[in-house]
């Protein structure tokens, strides 16, 4: 199994929370698309296959960019892979971007699924969190979506931030359900640094977020997902019949990618490399043949840590019988880690596995830690 | 030898020392532009990250002088902080004189007072300077009055100095020439070495420093260390200047370093004589006294396996600080590890600091405490350097505890609040001299337990750092003490514990408990934290289980941030000391004591 991630750096404005890569200059994308096509072909031997299952369009703001943007990177993509089986093509979109048009469009390039950022269905929170569509807009989008038949897609939701109180979350939560929607990733709002939230509480012109009130609605989280039948198989993933988001999965399960344009990152087994985070630099690197991105080769000990960390974060867990025959040289820092948070009920054993309690799940890095080997 | 000048530079802490020491060496063109920085003397990595001198250093230099003569300086920087006034006590023995610096803009402090009495007490020549005039808050005149009423000179005698623009750099190169003896010392007599300082190097071993009184010493004689008995062969002899500069031999009046090959720290005492085996000297020269600990901690090796690396680092770094104290001790919180013995807080921070830097060994520092005097009831006499040597209160019949003379020089209007602190750590009053009419020297007899750790840093926050400070121990009195343990989930942390006045026990008591909670971090379960004296509770608090600690927003295929963010949260982890099942930060048993008031 291996994966393509294309990352589109462009948003149409800043949400408050957000530090992933983009730019809200629309002008350069000709360019940096332009870019990750020489990209594309430039990393085409670091995937030991040719054959692609899974492809994810994120960002940023994929639907934000032209049809003809998109065809490029779809025809360059197509020269160097072999689509044939393609099992999922997410696309990340915002609600505002969804139209008739577009979706038919989407649609005749292959996408199958769809990633909505929806993150709550009240207006004062979308204004809190600067998105730039209502929640009309998401309501409609749902619905366009449907209508155009796509039956896989997903949205996203925020809970624990200033406005959020725990009815209005599980009010998002009951929308959602209500919309029949198969597969949900609920976040937590998380104040990065050099984000607008971060210097609003740097400067006091908003609170700290309580650690207890993020705890709390965790956990009003999943028991909700849980009574409404949705299946928690990622620490914020949740899926009915098991869609699960293939894409994603398999980033957790250990499988190969390759990621493409600005602050992207790869995965070959061995390696793990990212690009730059500057569309100029980026652009300019790719042009120039300069070095646009740094890479790891991963120690046994990387390689360990990353199985527990990934691992421990779904519902498949860590295996006894995989640390023993994989990472023998860490099997005993594990069981020591393991005795311990099997004792304190961060973690219990199913079918073989060792997976997060509900207790576990809430303090997910402290346990995970615990079991890392250093 | 008459062309030798032997000096160290001396004055209160920041009064720009080594600043000025870079001068000299730029004018004699010891060090070339090139290779200059800034302190380029403090060449540890603490010293220059902190701005501060710890240790002295040597160097030599040579300056062709007005009258035609080239003469060779032996300079010594020495450090300015209370805690290494010894370092400055033995420079001044390998010297014949001293420039003492004052600060023109902050005038005669305490350090400065002492400092030159250091000097007197050898008969050193002093040649007053007056730096940092190139600085506008330069008070020349008020603190050239207050320099000639300490030490009587004449105005004509104070020279005028900038460090930072090279102001008065030449006057000063000639005053040391004209004003400070050239060595005595009989070239023809066996030889008589002083060795004032080793360093510890791990290629060449030990390297003593040493000043000659008389005679000569060749490379490849047979030597004897007088006071240790033992013979060795000089297998390298030298000059210091920036670097080690080997020389065939060296006679009488000079500074210079010897390799013999020794590499046990044990075998080396600084303040012994060096003699040649074929013509010994009749006797020792006096040595230094003894450096007297002022702060007793444990330290202990995070892992109990480290125990041997970390006696080893300890020789070692006793080789570089004679101050340093040690001796093997047990905790049932914390397994083996060493009772030490500090000349106060800073010497006790930069130890620790040494420790991680130069030999990777991060230790666990428990609660310091000074060393008190115990009787039992049966008539034994005790010496209590930790909390837990404190006999039972059935057989204990007094404790004694140590007190000082503080000498606090301030301005008049922080008199109130310096005298409240004061009385405050059970100081009382004595005399109060105004220097200037600005400028008031205090006196007070304190407890030593009560100005060791964080007595600084208040009496510098009140008087808006107008106060400077200087202490010497002067007894013992008796004392009404209690022993104050710290339980933490019910389990008593011995290396927590502490000897404390029974009057301010309780509010003791909160304090450490309310610190304990800011500083133990939150764990998957509560932590109830108490504070007891024998079985009586006088304080508690809660730390509440931690709550939430989940990445739970989207981190894509960014793996390895994710997961170096977690490496690092486990490295945290093994910084700290399992109690039971409570996780003690490395750091907590030292911050404990920093107490806010508020
Ligand atoms: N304006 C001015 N600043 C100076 C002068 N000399 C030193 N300084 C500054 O004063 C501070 C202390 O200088 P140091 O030379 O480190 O002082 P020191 O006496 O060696 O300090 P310790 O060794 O820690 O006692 C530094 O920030 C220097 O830059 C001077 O002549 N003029
Ligand atoms: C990579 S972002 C891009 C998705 C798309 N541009 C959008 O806004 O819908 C994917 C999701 O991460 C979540 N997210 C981003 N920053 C976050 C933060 N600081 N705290 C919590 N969730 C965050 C949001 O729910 C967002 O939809
Ligand atoms: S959340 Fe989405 S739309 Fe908002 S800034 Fe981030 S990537 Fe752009
Ligand atoms: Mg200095």
């Amino acid at each position: 199994m291996s994966g393509i991630y294309l990352h589109i750096p462009f948003c149409k404005q800043a949400c408050h929370y957000c530090n992933f890569h983009f730019s809200t200059n629309l002008d350069r994308e000709s360019a940096v698309i332009d870019a990750i096509c020489r990209e594309i072909q430039m990393r085409k031997d670091f995937l030991p296959t040719k054959k692609i299952e899974t492809l994810y369009l994120g960002g940023g703001t994929p639907s934000v960019i032209s049809e003809e943007s998109l065809k490029n990177l779809i025809a360059e993509l197509s020269e160097v892979y072999d689509l044939s089986s393609l099992r999922e093509f997410t696309l990340e979109a915002n609600p505002d971007d969804i139209t008739v048009e577009n979706l038919e469009m989407w649609k005749e390039v292959g996408v199958n699924r769809f990633s909505l950022g929806v993150q709550s269905f009240f207006d004062e929170e979308l204004e809190y969190m600067n998105r730039a569509h209502s929640s009309s807009q998401s309501y409609k989008s749902i619905d366009l979506i449907r209508k155009a038949r796509f039956a896989n897609f997903s949205i996203d939701l925020i809970y624990g931030g200033h406005l959020t109180s725990s009815g209005m979350m599980l009010m998002n939560i009951h929308e959602a359900v209500q919309l029949k929607i198969p597969h949900l990733s609920i976040y937590g709002m998380t104040v990065e640094e050099k984000t607008a939230l971060h210097s609003f509480i740097q400067t006091g012109k908003m609170d700290p977020i309580p650690e207890t009130k993020q705890a709390e609605q965790f956990s009003l989280v999943m028991e909700q997902m849980a009574e409404d039948g949705y299946e928690q198989y990622e620490i914020s993933n949740y899926c009915k019949s098991k869609k699960y988001a293939l894409h994603n999965t398999n980033y957790w399960k250990g499988a190969s990618y390759v990621g493409f344009g600005p602050s992207a990152h790869s995965f070959n087994g061995e390696m793990r490399a990212w690009n730059i985070s500057d569309n100029n630099a980026y652009v300019k690197a790719i042009d120039g043949g300069a070095s646009y991105s740094k890479e790891e080769r991963l120690s046994d000990k990387d390689k360990y840590n990353e199985y527990i960390m990934t691992g421990l974060r779904t519902k498949w867990g860590v295996n006894r019988a995989i640390v023993t025959n994989e990472f023998a040289a860490f099997a005993d820092t594990f069981e020591a880690g393991l005795a311990q948070q099997l004792e304190s009920k961060c973690i219990e054993e199913k079918e073989e596995s060792f997976v997060l309690t509900q207790t576990g799940k809430l303090i997910a890095d402290n346990v995970i830690s615990e079991l890392f080997a250093t | 030898m008459e062309f030798i000048r032997n000096f160290s530079v001396i004055a209160h802490i920041d009064h720009g020392k080594s600043t000025l020491s870079d001068r000299l060496l730029e004018h004699t063109k010891t060090i070339s532009e090139r290779d200059m920085t800034n302190q380029a003397l403090d060449d540890m990595d603490i010293e220059r990250e902190r701005g501060i001198t710890i240790k002295s250093h040597a160097i030599q230099l040579y300056y062709n002088a007005k009258d035609g003569n080239k003469y060779t300086f032996n300079l010594i920087d020495t450090p300015g902080h209370v805690d290494f006034s010894y370092e400055v006590s033995r420079s001044i023995a390998a010297c014949e004189g001293v420039l003492l610096l004052v600060d023109a803009s902050q005038g005669i402090q305490a350090q400065t007072i002492s400092n030159l009495y250091l000097a007197l007490e050898h008969d050193l020549e002093i040649i007053p300077v007056l730096n940092k005039v190139d600085m506008e808050s330069a008070m020349i005149e008020e603190v050239s009055d207050q320099i000639i009423d300490l030490i009587g000179c004449e105005l004509e005698d104070i020279v005028h100095a900038s460090g930072k623009t090279g102001f008065g750099v030449e006057n000063i190169l000639e005053e040391i020439v004209k004003k400070i003896p050239a060595p005595k010392g009989d070239t023809e007599a066996p030889l008589q070495a002083l060795i004032f300082d080793s360093v510890f190097n791990s290629f060449r071993g030990v390297i003593a420093y040493f000043r000659i009184l008389n005679g000569v010493i060749n490379k490849g004689d047979a030597v004897r260390f007088v006071n240790t008995g033992k013979e060795y062969h000089a297998d390298e002899i030298g000059v210091l200047q920036l670097d080690q500069i080997p020389k065939k031999k060296l006679s009488a009046g000079n500074v210079g370093y010897i390799i013999t090959g020794i590499k046990q720290s044990k075998e080396i005492k600084v303040g012994d004589t060096i003699t040649r085996v074929d013509n010994p000297c009749a006797e020792a020269i006096d040595g230094f006294e003894n450096v007297k600990p002022m702060v007793f901690a444990g330290l202990y090796p995070i892992e109990n396996e480290d125990f041997e690396d970390l006696r080893e680092s300890l020789e070692k770094l006793q080789l570089n600080d004679a101050s340093l104290v040690y001796e093997p001790e047990s905790s049932i919180a914390l397994g083996f590890g060493f009772r030490c013995g500090f000349l106060g807080m800073l010497h006790l921070e930069i130890i620790q600091e040494r420790l991680s830097r130069e030999f990777d060994q991060e230790v666990i520092t428990t609660v310091p405490n000074v060393s008190y005097k115990a009787g039992t009831k049966k008539g034994e006499k005790l010496e209590i350097n930790t909390p837990n040597d404190l006999p039972d209160m059935t057989i204990l019949d007094y404790v004694e505890e140590p007190y000082i003379k503080a000498q606090i020089i301030t301005k008049p209007e922080y008199i109130g609040s310096i005298m409240t602190l004061c009385l405050d750590k059970r100081g009382t009053l004595g005399k109060q001299t105004y220097l200037t009419p600005e400028r008031i020297e205090l006196t007070f007899e304190l407890p030593l337990a009560e100005i060791v750790f964080d007595f600084y840093d208040k009496l510098k926050s009140i008087s808006k750092g107008y106060a400077s400070f200087d202490y010497v121990p002067i007894d013992y009195r008796k004392s009404d003490l209690v022993k104050l343990d710290i339980k933490l989930n019910g389990e008593p942390v011995d290396a927590l514990s502490s000897l404390v006045h029974r009057g301010k026990a309780d509010s003791f008591g909160r304090k450490i408990c309310k610190r304990l909670k800011e500083l133990l971090p939150r764990q998957q379960f509560m932590i109830a934290i108490q504070a007891a004296i024998g079985a009586k509770i006088i304080a508690r608090e809660t730390i509440s289980a931690l709550r939430k600690d989940v990445t739970s927003k989207c981190y894509g295929g960014d793996i390895t941030r994710k997961r170096k963010l977690l490496e690092k949260q486990k490295k945290g982890k093994k910084k700290m000391r399992s109690i039971g099942t409570v996780q003690v930060p490395q750091k907590a048993f030292l911050e404990v004591l920093k107490l806010n008031e508020n």
